[in-house]
């Protein structure tokens, strides 16, 4: 039997390397992708074969008022997360990489929220946000006696409540970023010293430009966690009242309760979309598949 | 060295490949032992069914349930047992709609909620087991069955759900030290109840599915003309049209009554908030099903505050003698079809075991409710008269009483959960008028229709 070669060698590794790997990808995201394309697409009610119905279900999400409530929140949520949650979470980080006096003691408590599951910080700013014996309004009726707010299920206090329990927790972007800082060369930071600039100038002029690939994901992050922002909002408003914190992924699970699969499936298929849009205009934006040094 | 890597690279590979097929490979020895089971290569050996139910814990069917889990197992030991999963509630449909997509329903199965999944899936599908002749031969288990939910589970000839020996309709409860009324509350029109509140308060609630405010909401629909027959008749065919008299007069007078009557923490209060609302006497009266009868015993003492006491409860139906209850539902045990003869065997003494007469008493006696069709014993009579909650609940329904349909079982669930509740604050806030709800719930419903 004629030997192998060794670029044949090689080729055989490396696909008995990447045979885990692509059997993970094709069982666990291939395979339900396709489905969720294809089912988008039918009628089904997850239990009989499902009947292909066209467009039907991107219609109907589309007319549907719970659907452009949860776009507008989404475009709102998107922008600030893009902007205020971004730009705390680096603050941090710009704050960290000076180390000031009990910087650490600063980082491991920024960094406890990370280990409270979503449902139960949901359930603690439920009692957080509480009409009758909520902290907020405790703290609030000691200078406005009678203060009678309920922010989690009155507009429009609602969305505001729901936005507080997530915009300033960014332990992700703070960690990307002050990943990106602490790997920036010393050296610039020295000459640029010795050519007179301050702290701000330095922040501004390098250490950010530097850090733009790690901006750019956080955004990513940030947006994508409030397209498929789901959690917090079921625990807590369940989309009310109205509609004022409606998003797509409850639409998803409402019509799952309603055994209408295919409508589900064009919901998540809507958010699919989303976060793909969002990669390409991140990745353009913050020139991502350059080289930064 | 260099060829040791390479077989240690090789091994890694094949390792990590193999991983990837071992649940194919599980399934076939799981099959493999039952078949043994079934070759009868053990025959004297215990069938264990494992049963997955939400009736444990801190639900309120465990009181009655596992004690009865419990006689079974001791008088069947050595051939029979039934081992308890413990699953919530709240995941019970979705779980067992999982276990369906991947055809491993479980041999015996509670109530489920989604009776549409039931009847698209289960019921157009054949997947439950054909009760019909098991409840032929056993005359005495069908004398028991209530006629409506008999018939409701007949379908094409066969019995495909155990239709329900028990009732509990939901009714009023009220702490008799805190509010007084001058006459029984199911002798009063919805205004008059409203009114001889004072100042007294309702343990209402908007978070969840809205259960309290749902119930009366119910009973408020039953009182308008016609209201008890549009309940009645839409227990398949959900209702889409929320726009007339009927559901805007029981709008109106839910507002009236969310805004005047309502505990202070109604706007978000899940279940437990309304629930501790009554036991600390922060309302003094609540909605409910007679399940919570076990709220009200000395056993639940750590849960009161603010001096209640569970001795002061009464238990009275809704106004317009109303009652809420739909027997038109696939709420009992069902068995799967594909089970093997061996599991299906245990099921079937086990169904047996709780729908006997001394069974059925217990779950009365702990859990409240009626066997219509049962001659009590005279045992339990002498206990449900010692029981002052049992005797009132029983006592307080009479030839007259209307009992409907709540108005979760007659919208699509995502009406009933979260639209309804959803809706609620802006109609206590006058953010939102009674037609306007209306009209908000109609559009939801055409929606959960459409999609």
């Amino acid at each position: 039997m004629k030997s192998l070669t060794a670029k044949q060698k090689n080729l055989i590794w490396i696909w008995a390397f990447l045979l885990p790997c692509i059997l993970v990808l094709l069982l666990f995201y291939l395979v339900p992708i396709l489905t969720l394309v294809y089912t988008s697409f039918t009628k089904w009610d997850g239990a009989n074969a499902p009947v292909f119905t066209g467009l039907t279900n991107y219609m109907n999400l589309f007319k549907a008022n719970d659907f452009k409530a949860a776009f507008i929140n989404l475009l709102l949520w998107s922008a600030l997360a893009g902007t205020v949650h971004v730009f705390f979470g680096t603050l941090i980080a710009l704050i960290l990489f000076k180390e000031p006096h009990g910087w650490k003691f600063v980082e491991t408590v920024f960094m406890i929220p990370n280990v409270i599951s979503m449902a139960a910080w949901a359930m603690i700013y439920r009692f957080v946000f509480n009409g009758s014996y909520g902290l907020l309004n405790g703290i609030i009726r000691i200078f406005v006696p009678g203060f009678a707010v309920n922010w989690l299920f009155q507009s429009p206090y609602a969305f505001w409540a729901v936005t507080l329990t997530w915009i300033f927790y960014a332990v992700v972007v703070t960690l990307l970023v002050l990943g990106d800082l602490k790997a920036i060369p010393t050296d610039l930071h020295e000459a640029a010293r010795i050519d007179g600039a301050n702290e701000f100038y330095i922040t501004m002029k390098i250490n950010l430009p530097l850090c733009r690939n790690s901006i750019g994901t956080s955004v990513i992050c940030a947006i994508s966690s409030r397209i498929s922002m789901y959690e917090t909002i079921a625990l807590t408003t369940r989309g009310g009242p109205g509609n004022d914190t409606m998003n797509i992924p409850l639409i998803l699970v409402n019509a799952i309760n309603n055994s209408k699969y295919g409508y589900a499936n064009a919901a998540g298929m809507v958010m699919l979309l989303l976060g793909i849009i969002l990669l390409v205009i991140v990745n353009k934006a913050f020139r991502m598949n350059e080289s930064i040094y | 060295m260099k060829k040791f890597a390479k077989i240690s690279a090789g091994i890694l590979a094949v390792v990590l490949s193999s991983l990837m097929l071992l649940p194919g490979c599980a399934k076939n020895e799981t099959s493999g032992s039952a078949a043994e089971q079934k070759n009868g290569s053990s025959p004297k050996k215990e069938i264990v069914l494992n049963f997955l139910t939400y009736r444990t814990g801190q639900n309120v069917g465990a009181k009655y349930f596992l004690p009865s889990v419990d006689r079974f197992n001791k008088k069947y030991a050595g051939q029979y047992k039934v081992a308890v999963q413990e699953i919530v509630q709240d995941s019970y449909d979705d779980k067992i709609k999982q276990l369906a997509q991947v055809n491993k329903l479980p041999t015996l199965m509670d109530g489920m909620h989604d009776t549409v999944w039931l009847r698209n899936y289960v019921i157009k599908n054949k997947k439950s087991y054909d009760l019909k002749d098991w409840l032929d031969k056993n005359p005495d288990i069908k004398k028991l069955c209530i006629k409506d939910s008999l018939n409701y589970c007949t379908v094409d000839g066969r019995v495909v759900i155990m239709p329900l020996i028990v009732s509990s309709p939901s009714v009023s409860y009220y702490n008799s030290k805190m509010y007084k009324p001058s006459k029984a509350i199911r002798d009063m029109t919805p205004d008059e109840f409203l009114s001889s509140l004072g100042n007294n308060k309702i343990a209402f609630m908007t978070g969840e599915n809205a259960w309290t405010t749902q119930l009366l909401y119910s009973a408020l629909i039953a009182n308008q003309p016609g209201g008890a027959d549009t309940l009645e008749k839409h227990t398949d065919n959900k209702l889409t049209d929320f726009n007339n008299d009927i559901f805007i007069n029981a709008t109106t007078q839910l507002q009236k009554y969310l805004q005047k009557a309502a505990s202070s923490n109604t706007v978000g209060a899940a279940y437990a908030d309304a629930d501790n609302s009554l036991l600390s006497k922060q309302s003094a009266v609540i909605f409910n099903g007679p399940w919570m009868f076990a709220d009200f015993d000395e056993s639940s003492k750590d849960k009161w505050s603010n001096d209640f006491n569970g001795t002061d409860m009464s238990v009275d139906l809704f106004p317009g003698n109303v009652a809420i209850n739909n027997n038109n539902a696939f709420g009992g045990y069902w068995i799967s079809n594909s089970a093997s003869d061996e599991q299906k065997e245990v099921a079937l003494e086990f169904l047996k075991f709780v729908s006997s007469s001394h069974e059925v008493e217990q779950q009365v006696l702990i859990a409240g409710g009626f066997a219509p069709n049962l001659e009590y014993s005279e045992d339990f009579k002498k206990e449900a008269k010692s029981n002052k909650l049992l005797t009132l609940y029983t006592n307080a329904f009479n030839k007259d009483t209307k009992q409907v349909p709540g108005f979760d079982d007659v919208v699509y669930p995502s009406v009933a959960q979260p639209g309804f509740p959803n809706l609620l604050p802006d109609l206590i806030s006058n953010k939102m008028t009674p037609k306007a709800f209306c009209e908000k719930l109609t559009e939801l419903s055409k929606q959960a229709e459409n999609q």
